[in-house]
Parts: structure tokens; C-alpha cells; sequence
């Protein structure tokens, strides 16, 4: 079974999903739990996660500073802002809206 | 609001790179420890495990370019970055450098110059409020040609016009200053009093003039310039109210105008009302001398005016029929002051903008030499990742900063180079005074870098990303040695020859021209003569009683003053022949008169009347000034005396009225025939002169050098009844005549202290003066083309040598197998001369579509003369040759086993 490429847009969305779950985290991390949020099913250059990060914070969804992580390493931890809490609220359900049109128009018809 | 606050947060992204971009180093590489970290728990090797790791990041590099262009501005970040990069080359190759930059300043200054020069004649408004709005209002013959306005007709259109704010018209006349240290003479502008209103310039001090000072006896009123102001009277703020005297009588200063005050070029030092005596002749609808200047009702088009006005000119036409066959032309001010130079300063703008051309192709030459040797550099950047575009944008970006540090230095030379000009052409351009590096000029300058920078930068650049990675990553040091490079270049070199053969056969045109006008015949011989004018003011000199009748003797006192001058004169030791004449040869077709021949059936209207120049003479003036007599005799001393009746006519005259025949014994008259002469502008006793041919001249051109000779007749100054205030005398001196000046002067005062010496010049130096504008011309064309040859030569010489040393090897080769120098030199100039000729080709081609913008600075010579074209590209082809040569020669003096180890 082949893996799905990210959805463009889509990626911000799990990001933020991501800290809403599971806190202040860091890149790697957040690409690691994309990836298994996914179960698997989804490929991602990491690289391509950084700019997206980038694009958050100029944006003022998440903010990053260093922190130390488990396995004692310096590593860059991000966090969910006010305004990324809002943010991620709103396009979370922009999305279930836009998933629950494309299924109407995807499901069998009924004669 | 959140795409602002990221907008934002990439414009702080463009500062603190270095810290930033250790940051993300630091980031990625703390992920990629943690990835490997978690493989190697998976049971990778270490080194697999990191692979793994980078191939799931997906190259360290891209990430690294793809968090940047998020980080800034990608735009504004690269420029920076490429700024950077591109000083850094710049401070890598010195000596690329200083050529590139010494090309652009030298191209794009001589630019800066020009447009300087473009943009305050024909482009910046003349400095008067609204200035679109002031129209030239000229009377003019029928063939169009402008002539001037008489002072009734010009009181007609400014009382009946409906589509002027207001119409002002003026003459130019000199004046006596007396009363002061030194008696003055200084040109005047006689003005309507609705000058200044028209052009919407107040005095800056004291009040303007109104229509009560046009009253006559109410008229003896003056404004002076700001310069006469400080010069004459030290700046007085008290000034006004003073007295000073003008041709003998008072005048009261009303006010000083703005400074900087200067109207059509005219060097007036002061302004006084029009205003003519009751009765007095001047005022009269035959007597032409004054111009127009208007001011258009606002939205008003210049072609209403031009119909309203020649409604009133035609109205005019019906009561006299003297002005039949005139119409009223409306000009705008701003082009009718430049129209004499406009086509000379659209040829040069035109030149110089090869120049720049030119300068572009050498250093697109330069530029794609460089690119050679920058092949590999650029290919490995490819490799790893760098897309061509962006690369395109940093090697653009490079030529741009190049461009941009050349005109840099351009501007400076520019500001060196109009000072330099502005005192050169003082006397042949308008408005020179305000020719100056402006903001228009900087703004231009910007344009032209910008350009220049993409032209010359663009084909090396579109070459340079145009690689194949695995050949010139391969290739090691070696450049490109493909054939296409070369033919790039050779056809930029083709290109700067064809432009510099275009300019170069210009320059020649013009040469010829000017050497052509050089050789011209005027007529009369210029060594060893000084002329000086002297003028006699009217009231002390001039019985205006008698002149009002047509007496001769009304210049009585101003024949004997002129005849005293000359008898002076003539015992100057060092002084062999004296004359004087109303007006010198190349001063202008000055005095314009109808004649009348009375040995056929006389015209019945004005207009058939042939027009001649007239002047007056006195003393031996054709023989000091050369001027043979081909027939008959000259004046004698006692023709000088009133009703002596006799005039000399010009051999033009002769050939074209009797054709011929015999003009001695002829009569003539400089007057209509009486029955043509309006009523009521003459006495009722008035009978023309009638004057005997007793001679004939040898032609002399008066208008120009470049002006064939026209009609003329001369008379005796004492004998009629028209005379002058003003002559000009001319000294024939055994030596040196400037040393005679002294005392000269001294000799005028002796006649009379209170009369100004002035225009001192010597007849070579009036000559000379007279070919300032097409020396001008010629110098500065020949500049830019003898720079636009020297850049070929350059260009030409760099593609030699460059073509010449990437083929070494294969010389060395051939020389090792026994080829001589001279099949070597074979080879290497066979592409030399094949670029040449293309070259010449593509240049004679253009030359002959372009010269033909020349046809009207050119005086005899064609614009496409064959000897110019093909002296021209002798010289070209010459030059273009040596310096193939010089690289080719020097190849074969190579040592084959030097040769072949290279590389």
C-alpha cells in the first residue's frame, strides 16, 4: 500500500492538533507523532515540517523556545499560543464541515 | 491581521541572519541526533541510521534553503544576500573591476551629461510660471520664414485678441550709459508694459510698469536686473527713484527685477517701457522690429490663437496692403528657443546613447569571459541544489551592482563634465546657465544603471546557468570551449564595430563639414582686420526734424562724427586702410530693403519688388576689409556728401537682375517707387533716392558662412536720407591688430569723450565665432566616437587574446607538428577579420539608414559622401585589425612545449 502525501494546507492543522494534545513539543517530535497519529499511513519530509513551524510562529499560533529533552539534548520546543488555541479550534471544525460535504458527495448514491 | 504579524516577522527575519541561521543549524541538527538515535534503537548501524535519517529530513541543504525563503523575505533576503556576494567579487578581481567600473562611468556619464544638457532645453518648462501657456507670436512671410511685427499691428492685436491672457511684444536695442565713470553701452529690452505680466514674473523690488508709462514723455522709466542692479550700483536698496542717464536723456528707476531674471537668452541688462513720439516713423505699419510673446487664456489651444490672431491680421491686410502675404504664426516659447539646436542635441543624445551601447557589448564581452571561468563554480552550485533562476538573479544582481557603482562614478564625472561644457557653449546654447545635474538627471542616471547593468549582464548570465553539470563539472579548470561562447562574443564584437563605425562615420560628416565651411569663400579677407562698433545716441547726433522730412542732411552730424573717427584712424601708426559699414559680413541679414530698378517697367505691387540687403559705408571699407571691385570703381571721398546719388552693388546682384548684362550706369533705388509708397507714412514732397551703379563687389556672405550670397547694395553713409546710429569700423593693420587697441580708443575719445567703444573684435575671431555651434557639434561627436573606436578596439583585442589562449593547447599542438607562425597567425586572425567584416557590414548599412539625421547640420558635403564612408571605414577596419593582430601575433611566438603542457 502506497503512503499518502500531505494534503497541502492540512499540515499546519495537525501540527497544532499535535501540541493541543500533546504539549509543548519538539520538531522532531511533532513529526514523529504525525506520523504515527496517521497510523502510518502518511510520508512526510521532515525538512518540510521546519518551514511550516516558521510559518506558525511568524503567525503567532506557537511560540518556540529551547529546552532540554529527555534523552538530556538541547532541542527547540514549540507551544500552542492563545491565539493557536483559537486557531486550531476554528479550523478544526472548518475542516470536520469540509470532510462531511466531500463525503456526501463521495458516498454511494441511494437510489 | 495574522498575515500582517508574519509579514512583519519576516521583515525582522532579514536582520540577524548569522544568528538565525546558527539557530536552525543548531535545530536541525539536534533532530537529526535524535533520529538516529531512535534508528539505531531500531537496530540500524550508526551509519545507517544517520543515512536514514537525512533522506527522511530530505537533504540538509534544501531544508535549510526552505526555512529561509520562509525565514525573510525571499525577495529582499536573496537581493541582500547577492549585494553581498557581488561586492565580494568585485573585491576579488581588482582589475575587472576598475575596467568595468572606468567603461560604465565613462559611458554612462557622457550619458548623464547629454540628458542634463536634453532635459533643461527640451524638456525641463522654461522657468516661468505656467510656462506651457507662453506662445511666440510671430509675423511671418508666406514661405513661413518668421519676420517681425510692426508696432501699429502689434497694438491692433493686443487690443482685438479674444483668446490671449495677455499679448506683450519687445525689441533689443543697446543703449549709452553716461553719467557714471566709464561711459556704457548696454543692450536694453524695450518691452510693452505687459512683459513682465505676461510671463508671470514680478519685480523683486520697487514696482512694475503699467500702461501710463507707454505714454510718450511719461515712458523715461527703467527696470534693472538684479546683476546690473549689484554691478552699476552696488546693490542700492535705496535705487529706486534714482536717475540715470540713457542716450542723454533721464530715466527713473522704478525696480529691480528677480534674480536670475533672463528671458529668451537675450543678455538685457535692463527694461524700459515701449513708447514712439507722435508722428515718429518707427511707429509705422512698415517698420518691422518687434516680437510677440503670449500668454494663452488658460485651456485656450495655440491653434485658437493662432486663428484669432491672424482674423485681426487679416482685418489688418485689408487697410494695408503693405502686409499682404503675412500670417501670424503661434509657437510655443520653450521650442521656438531650441528649435535651432534641437536636431543637433537629438543627434548627440542619439551618438551617446551608442557610446553606452557600445560599453554594454564590451562589458557583456568582459562578462562572458568570466563566465567561462566561472563555469565550474556555477555548475556545483546547480549540483547541490541551487535552481538555475536563482542563480540567474545572482549573476544579474552582480552585473546591476557593477552598473549601479559605475554610474556612481559617472555622476561625479558628469558634474565635472557640465561645468566644463556650460562655459564652452556658452554663446551657441540657450539657457546654458541652467543646464546643471539635477534630480531628473540622478533619476535618469538610476533608469540607465539599472538597464545597463541588465543588458550587459544578461546574455553572459542566461550563458553561465546554461550548463551541462556532468560536462563542466568534468572539465576541471578548463573553460568552456565550445564554439557557441565564441560566437557570442564575436558577435558583440561585431556589434560595437558597427555601432562605432555608425558614430565614427558621424563624426566624419561633420569633420567634413566643418572643414568644408572652413574653406568657404565669405568673400572678404579676415587677417590682420579689427572691427569695433560705435553707436551715437540719436538726440546729440541725429536732427529728427529733418528726418522726418527724408533729408540726407538729418545725419549730418553723425557723417562728420563717423568721417572724424575714420580720419583718426588712419593715422594710428601700424593702421593701413580704414572703413566702416552698418553692418559686418556673417552678422545676420540685418537690414532687409525693396529695391527698385528703374531700367525696366516698374512692379504694381510691393511684393514684386526684389529684396536686397543694404548697407551703408564709409571710408575705403572694401578695401580694408578685402573686398574686390570687379567692376567700375569704389566710393570716393567725394561721394560722401548728401545726394551724391551712387551705390555699388554685389555681383549676386548683377547676376541676378542683368543676367549678365551691365549694371553700371544703371539706376536703382533702395525704395519703393513712388506710386507703391503708402500715404500718409511720407511728406508730401518725399521723391525716392535715385542712385547710379557705379560699381561692382565682390560677394560677401553678411548672413552666415553657411548662407550663400545674397543681393546687396552700398551706399555712400553721408548721402541718404535713411541713415544709421551704429557702425561698425573696420581696421586693416600691418601686424598684430589687437595691439592697436589701446589707441584706438584713445583716438575715439579724442572725437568725442562720451562715445562707448564696443565689440572689439578681431574679423578672424567673428569668424571663428561664427563656427562655435558646428565646432561644438563636431568636437563633441567626435568624442564619442573616437571613445566609441577605442572601446571596439578594446572589445576586439579582448576576444583576440581570449580566443587566442584558450587555444593554446591546440597551437601548441600544431606548432609541434610543424606549423609555421605564420599559418598559425592564419588561423587565429581568419575569426578576426570574419568579425570585422561582419562588423563593417552591419555598420555601413547602419550608417547610411542613420546619417541621413545629420542632412541638416551638414553644410557641403551629402550625408551619405562616399569618400567620408569609405575613408572612415579604412580607419575603422585598420584599427580593428591591429588589435586582432596583437593577440594573434602573440600566439605564435608560443613555445609548443609550453603550449602543450598548459592546462
Amino acid at each position: 500500500m502506497t503512503r499518502l502525501e500531505v494534503q497541502p494546507g492540512t499540515l499546519a492543522l495537525m501540527v497544532l492538533k499535535t501540541l493541543q494534545t500533546m504539549g509543548p513539543l519538539h520538531g522532531y517530535g511533532i513529526a514523529r507523532r504525525i506520523e504515527q497519529t496517521s497510523g502510518e499511513l502518511l510520508s512526510i519530509n521532515y525538512g518540510t515540517l521546519y518551514p511550516a513551524l516558521l510559518k506558525l510562529e511568524q503567525e503567532g499560533s506557537i511560540a518556540s523556545e529551547w529546552g532540554v529533552s529527555d534523552h538530556n539534548r538541547r532541542a527547540k520546543y514549540y507551544r500552542l499560543t492563545r491565539a493557536g488555541r483559537r486557531q486550531v479550534e476554528k479550523e478544526a471544525r472548518d475542516w470536520e464541515q469540509t470532510a462531511t460535504i466531500l463525503a456526501r458527495f463521495l458516498a454511494p448514491k441511494e437510489s | 491581521m495574522r498575515r500582517l504579524r508574519a509579514l512583519w516577522a519576516r521583515v525582522l527575519g532579514l536582520f540577524d541572519r548569522d544568528r538565525r541561521e546558527r539557530e536552525f543549524a543548531e535545530e536541525l541538527e539536534s533532530h537529526l541526533e535524535m533520529h538516529v538515535q531512535d534508528n539505531v534503537r531500531a537496530g540500524m548501524t550508526p551509519e545507517e541510521a544517520r543515512r536514514a535519517a537525512l533522506m527522511k529530513l530530505g537533504g540538509v541543504e534544501q531544508t535549510r534553503e526552505f526555512y529561509r525563503d520562509r525565514r525573510g523575505l525571499p525577495m529582499v533576503d536573496m537581493l541582500m544576500q547577492d549585494v553581498r556576494l557581488g561586492l565580494r567579487m568585485m573585491r576579488r578581481s581588482p582589475g575587472f573591476t576598475a575596467v568595468v567600473l572606468l567603461v560604465l562611468a565613462l559611458g554612462v556619464g557622457a550619458n548623464a551629461v547629454m540628458f542634463s544638457v536634453v532635459n533643461t532645453l527640451l524638456l525641463r518648462p522654461l522657468p516661468y510660471p505656467r510656462a506651457s501657456e507662453l506662445q511666440l507670436v510671430q509675423t511671418a512671410s508666406e514661405d513661413g520664414a518668421p519676420a517681425a511685427t510692426a508696432p501699429p499691428d502689434f497694438y491692433e492685436y493686443r487690443a482685438r485678441n479674444r483668446s490671449l491672457r495677455s499679448l506683450s511684444s519687445f525689441y533689443l536695442r543697446p543703449f549709452d550709459l553716461t553719467g557714471g565713470d566709464e561711459p556704457e553701452r548696454i543692450p536694453i529690452l524695450i518691452v510693452s508694459s505687459e512683459f513682465l505680466g505676461t510671463l508671470g514674473v514680478a519685480p523683486a523690488m520697487g514696482r512694475d510698469m503699467g500702461p501710463a508709462d507707454e505714454r510718450w514723455g511719461d515712458h523715461r522709466v527703467v527696470l534693472l536686473t538684479e546683476g546690473f542692479w549689484r554691478r552699476r550700483f552696488g546693490g542700492d536698496p535705496a535705487v529706486r527713484g534714482r536717475r540715470i542717464t540713457l542716450n542723454a536723456e533721464p530715466y527713473t528707476v522704478i525696480g529691480v527685477l528677480p534674480r536670475g531674471f533672463s528671458f529668451v537668452g537675450l543678455q538685457a541688462q535692463a527694461i524700459v517701457p515701449m513708447s514712439f513720439a507722435p508722428g515718429d516713423n518707427l511707429n509705422s505699419h512698415n517698420n518691422y522690429f518687434l516680437t510677440m510673446v503670449g500668454r494663452l487664456a488658460s485651456g485656450t489651444p495655440a491653434a485658437t490663437a493662432r486663428a484669432d490672431l491672424n482674423r485681426i491680421s487679416d482685418a489688418i491686410i485689408a487697410e494695408h496692403p503693405e502686409n499682404r502675404g503675412t500670417h501670424i504664426d503661434v509657437r510655443s516659447l520653450q521650442a521656438a528657443m531650441v528649435e535651432d539646436v534641437k536636431p543637433a542635441l537629438l543627434v548627440l543624445f542619439g551618438a551617446v546613447g551608442f557610446v553606452l551601447l557600445i560599453a554594454c557589448a564590451n562589458l557583456a564581452n568582459l562578462l562572458l569571459a568570466r563566465a567561462a571561468a566561472r563555469r565550474r563554480e556555477i555548475a556545483l552550485r546547480i549540483a547541490i541544489g541551487a535552481s538555475r533562476r536563482r542563480i540567474l538573479a545572482q549573476l544579474l544582481t552582480e552585473s546591476v551592482l557593477l552598473a549601479a557603482c559605475g554610474s556612481a562614478l559617472a555622476l561625479v564625472l558628469a558634474r565635472v563634465a557640465v561645468g566644463t561644457l556650460n562655459s564652452l557653449s556658452r554663446s551657441v546654447l540657450p539657457r546654458t546657465e541652467d543646464v546643471r545635474v539635477d534630480g531628473a538627471v540622478l533619476a535618469y542616471t538610476a533608469v540607465v544603471a539599472v538597464l545597463t547593468g541588465l543588458v550587459f549582464g544578461l546574455v553572459p548570465a542566461l550563458r553561465s546557468v546554461d550548463v551541462d553539470l556532468g560536462d563542466a563539472l568534468k572539465e576541471g579548470t578548463r573553460a568552456g570551449r565550445d564554439a557557441r561562447g565564441h560566437r557570442a562574443r564575436a558577435t558583440l564584437v561585431a556589434t560595437e564595430i558597427a555601432l562605432a563605425l555608425v558614430l565614427l562615420i558621424g563624426a566624419g560628416l561633420m569633420m567634413k563639414s566643418l572643414g568644408a565651411l572652413a574653406r568657404i569663400d565669405a568673400g572678404f579677407d579676415a587677417r590682420r582686420v579689427l572691427t569695433v562698433q560705435l553707436s551715437v545716441p540719436r538726440k546729440k547726433y541725429v536732427d529728427e526734424d529733418l528726418e522726418r522730412r527724408f533729408r540726407p542732411e538729418a545725419y549730418a552730424r553723425s557723417a562728420r562724427f563717423f568721417g572724424d573717427v575714420i580720419e583718426q584712424l588712419r593715422t594710428v601708426p601700424g593702421v593701413t586702410t580704414v572703413g566702416a559699414v552698418s553692418g559686418l559680413p556673417l552678422m545676420g541679414e540685418i537690414w532687409g530693403k525693396n529695391a527698385t530698378l528703374y531700367d525696366r517697367p516698374l512692379p504694381s505691387t510691393l511684393r514684386d519688388l526684389p529684396i536686397i540687403q543694404y548697407r551703408v559705408v564709409d571710408g575705403d571699407y572694401f578695401q580694408a576689409l578685402g573686398i574686390p571691385i570687379v567692376s567700375g570703381r569704389a566710393f570716393t571721398p567725394a561721394d560722401s556728401r548728401p545726394r551724391a546719388n551712387v551705390a555699388i552693388i554685389s555681383r549676386e546682384m548683377a547676376r541676378r537682375h542683368w543676367k549678365g548684362g551691365d549694371p553700371l550706369g544703371k539706376v536703382i533705388s533702395v525704395n519703393p517707387p513712388l506710386q507703391l509708397v503708402p500715404r500718409g507714412t511720407v511728406p508730401a514732397d518725399y521723391k525716392p533716392d535715385l542712385l547710379t551703379v557705379i560699381g561692382v563687389a565682390g560677394d560677401v556672405r553678411y548672413g552666415a558662412l553657411s548662407k550663400l550670397p545674397t543681393p546687396v547694395v552700398y551706399a555712400p553713409y553721408a548721402q541718404g536720407s535713411e541713415g544709421t546710429t551704429t557702425m561698425y569700423f573696420v581696421v586693416r593693420a600691418e601686424q598684430d591688430p589687437a595691439a592697436l587697441v589701446p589707441a584706438l580708443r584713445a583716438r575715439v575719445r579724442q572725437v568725442d569723450p562720451d562715445i562707448p567703444v564696443s565689440n572689439v573684435q578681431t574679423m578672424e575671431a567673428r569668424v571663428a565665432a561664427s563656427v562655435a555651434q558646428p565646432r561644438l557639434q563636431t568636437a563633441v561627436l567626435g568624442t564619442f566616437a573616437a571613445l566609441a573606436l577605442l572601446l571596439a578596439a578594446v572589445g576586439i583585442y579582448g576576444v583576440m587574446s581570449y580566443a587566442a589562449r584558450q587555444r593554446t593547447r591546440e597551437i601548441g599542438i600544431r606548432m609541434a607538428l610543424g606549423a609555421g607562425g605564420r599559418a598559425i597567425l592564419t588561423l587565429l586572425l581568419g575569426k578576426g577579420v570574419a568579425m570585422v567584416a561582419a562588423g563593417v557590414a552591419a555598420g555601413l548599412l547602419g550608417a547610411i539608414a542613420l546619417t541621413r539625421a545629420l542632412r541638416t547640420l551638414l553644410y557641403g558635403v551629402s550625408a551619405s559622401d562616399p569618400l567620408v564612408f569609405a575613408a572612415v571605414t579604412a580607419v575603422l577596419a585598420a584599427v580593428a585589425l591591429l588589435a586582432a593582430l596583437v593577440p594573434a601575433r602573440r600566439a605564435t611566438r608560443l613555445d609548443p612545449v609550453h603550449a602543450l603542457r598548459e592546462e
